[in-house]
């Protein structure tokens, strides 16, 4: 498994100072080169279990487990390299930072993993989705569908195993979420990296042949639903 | 992609309040450069000065200001020796309790002063004064190195040779013919009497010492310039004791015998002539360091820390701009982390903003004060005889760097620390 979340328990401090559960997964996986939908209305901790898969939050307890590594056993340096080198990242809001340019940006994350930055692949990454006559340009240059699409190239950079999509497509126009999502599966399926995308939007999620849900504000995981996002309708 | 890109693409993304931090950092570093360069000119001048001889044998009265105006021509003399004392002192053996006898000086020139040209002084001297070398190794051209003519000649007393910036600024050139005043200071239209000129016959290469503002005339001229009654000087009341006189004489010793070299300022100084002590010795090194690591030493550290508080003041404009821009840019920093960099590396993405918004307006200040220095060199020379360039760095000034670094350091440690401890997820959050 690429993934795997065993237990994992976490809650927020109310400010009275009473826990406010936010995640309660007994079992979660995902399998290499899958790719997978967790929908969920807002608010509903999708965020906060991509943070927590990511090592950016530590769970109250429990365990996630990317490539076999648990990643809640490792110290802070070592999860932060971890993730540099295993995990992708595309952000609801794109992120790309605005002092640097596109080509720049997805050179970024090269040189957190190894240090060592392959320009080559940054710029084969942005000739993949479609950006080779951007590369210089800044992201206040670029549209918005355009900035999505370095923010892909940018989580591709160390070929992870998996590329976690926080509503990669809440930002974008109709006409450019369609191209954000057939980009993401594309690119990830010829890289064979495994896709778990988070969203609230039912279009989005149908065209994956897994969809899981967090509901109730209770925030429990469901068991693995049918493909072609049966459970999604429910 | 180094840290060091990420740095300066920081810099760059707020460059309007960068380029404000990295000017008041630039003006402070100048004022610190042009305080060291101007005192190592300073420094040097006065050394380079101070050279040329062993000692100054004057009348008694303050060392100081002997040395001052005979070696660097500022201020009155201190005093007048007959010319009949100074024929005694150099004929003079001196004698060691040990029984040692000294031998003669190598050189004993006697420089008369009292008088100027256009506000340069006068220095009544003799052709001697140019054979010796005015620094070790270096001795005065007037074939080479841009200087021209010849030394004067002891049988002709209307000769002068002319120091290159007092050439220069008053436009005097060989074969020129000029009239000084008897005492400095007078101007010219209060002294009607017509002396007879004086005929430039050289102008020496730049020495880069106080002489290359001056102007050296034959001392029997000299003298007998001096002769002529003005109102100063009554000639009822001249005697020939008061009109052949030395203010000074620069002594060049045999370094044959370095303890007796050592012994002869006092022995001079005791040597009494019609059971008087007439004669003071010093050496003109000595005075310098005094003056240099006295009052001239403290004025120049006095500036340095005024300078270097400002290049301080610099450094918190630093951290005053680079914290007010972590509020904006928490976000920037939790994407950085959320890409795998670590606490530390964001840390020292910081740091190394500060060092470089240091380094970078530290760099712009140096050039700003050597080419300020540069601009200003020619007034300066012209003025002061002092040679001076753009290109003359002080080795102190290689303290900037370091410095600059550890002020970087200490000022670039509080927003540094708060990238440290920001928070991933609740910057993640939050929005851009």
């Amino acid at each position: 498994m690429v993934l795997q979340l065993k237990e994992v328990k976490k809650s927020f401090l109310e400010p009275d100072g009473s826990p406010l559960p936010i995640l309660d997964i007994p079992w979660f996986e995902l399998g290499p080169g899958e790719q997978m939908v967790l929908v969920g209305p807002s608010g509903c901790g999708k965020t906060t279990l991509l943070h927590v898969i990511a090592g950016i939050s530590r769970p109250d307890s429990g365990h996630v487990k990317v490539n076999g590594w648990d990643i809640t056993l490792m110290s802070e340096a070592e999860s932060d390299r971890f993730r540099a080198e295993t995990i992708g990242y595309v952000f609801q809001t794109f992120n790309l930072l605005p002092g640097f340019t596109a080509l720049e940006n997805v050179m970024l994350g090269m040189r957190f993993a190894r240090g060592r930055v392959d320009r080559a692949r940054a710029k084969q990454l942005l000739e993949r989705v479609g950006l080779g006559h951007r590369l210089h340009h800044k992201p206040t240059a670029l549209s918005v569908g355009e900035q999505q699409r370095v923010s892909v190239a940018r989580a591709l950079a160390n070929r992870p195993s998996l590329i976690l999509a926080d509503e990669p497509t809440a930002n974008v126009d109709a006409g450019h979420q369609q191209q954000i999502v057939d980009l993401l599966r594309q690119t990830c399926q010829e890289e064979k990296v495994a896709l778990l995308l988070v969203t609230h939007n039912m279009d989005v999620a149908r065209q994956f042949p897994r969809v899981d849900r967090l509901e109730d504000f209770n925030l429990v995981l469901k068991k693995p639903t049918k493909p072609n996002g049966a459970a999604a309708e429910a | 992609m180094s840290l060091w890109l990420i740095a300066w693409r920081n810099i760059q993304q707020r460059s309007l309040a960068s380029a404000l931090t990295g000017l008041s950092m630039a003006l402070g570093v100048a004022l610190v450069a042009a305080v060291l360069v101007i005192h190592g000119v300073i420094d040097r001048s006065f050394r380079r000065g101070a050279q040329g001889y062993d000692l100054v044998v004057g009348p008694k009265g303050s060392p100081l200001q002997l040395v001052l105006n005979t070696v660097y021509y500022l201020g009155d003399p201190a005093g007048k020796i007959p010319h009949e004392h100074y024929v005694e002192l150099i004929s003079h053996r001196f004698q060691l309790p040990d029984g040692r006898v000294s031998p003669p000086f190598k050189a004993a020139i006697p420089v008369c002063m009292g008088g100027s040209y256009l506000g340069f002084p006068l220095v009544g001297t003799t052709p001697e004064f140019f054979e010796l070398s005015f620094m070790e190794g270096e001795h005065y051209q007037f074939t080479q190195w841009g200087g021209q003519g010849r030394n004067m000649e002891t049988r002709n007393i209307w000769e002068a040779v002319v120091g290159p910036a007092a050439a220069k600024a008053a436009n005097l050139k060989l074969g020129d013919q000029f009239q000084p005043r008897h005492t400095r200071g007078v101007e010219e239209e209060e002294c009607p009497e017509e002396h007879h000129p004086f005929t430039v016959v050289g102008i020496f290469a730049p020495t880069g010492t106080p002489n290359d503002r001056a102007i050296f005339v034959n001392i029997e001229g000299f003298w007998q310039m001096h002769e002529h009654p003005s109102k100063d000087t009554p000639s009822e009341e001249q005697t020939e004791a008061s009109r052949r006189f030395v203010s000074a004489v620069l002594v060049r010793l045999d370094e044959s015998d370095p303890t007796l070299n050592a012994a002869i300022p006092r022995l001079i100084e005791d040597y009494r002539i019609g059971g008087v002590q007439v004669f003071q010795a010093v050496h003109p090194s000595v005075e310098v360091t005094k003056l240099l690591e006295g009052i001239i030493g403290n004025v120049q550290l006095v500036l340095l820390i005024l300078a270097v508080l400002v290049v301080v003041v610099a450094g918190v404009g630093i951290l005053v701009s680079i914290y007010n821009s972590m509020n904006e840019r928490k976000h920037d920093i939790a994407v950085m982390r959320a890409l795998g960099a670590s606490r530390l590396t964001v840390m020292m993405v910081i740091l190394l903003e500060s060092i470089l918004l240091s380094l970078g307006g530290g760099a712009v200040g140096v050039l700003l004060s050597h080419g300020l220095v540069g601009l200003l060199g020619p007034i300066i020379t012209e003025h002061t005889g002092v040679q001076i360039s753009a290109l003359q760095f002080q080795v102190s000034e290689l303290v900037l760097i370091p410095g600059l670094v550890i002020l970087a350091s200490i000022v670039g440690y509080l927003p540094a620390a708060a990238a440290y401890r920001t928070d991933v997820a609740k910057a993640l959050a939050a929005s851009p």
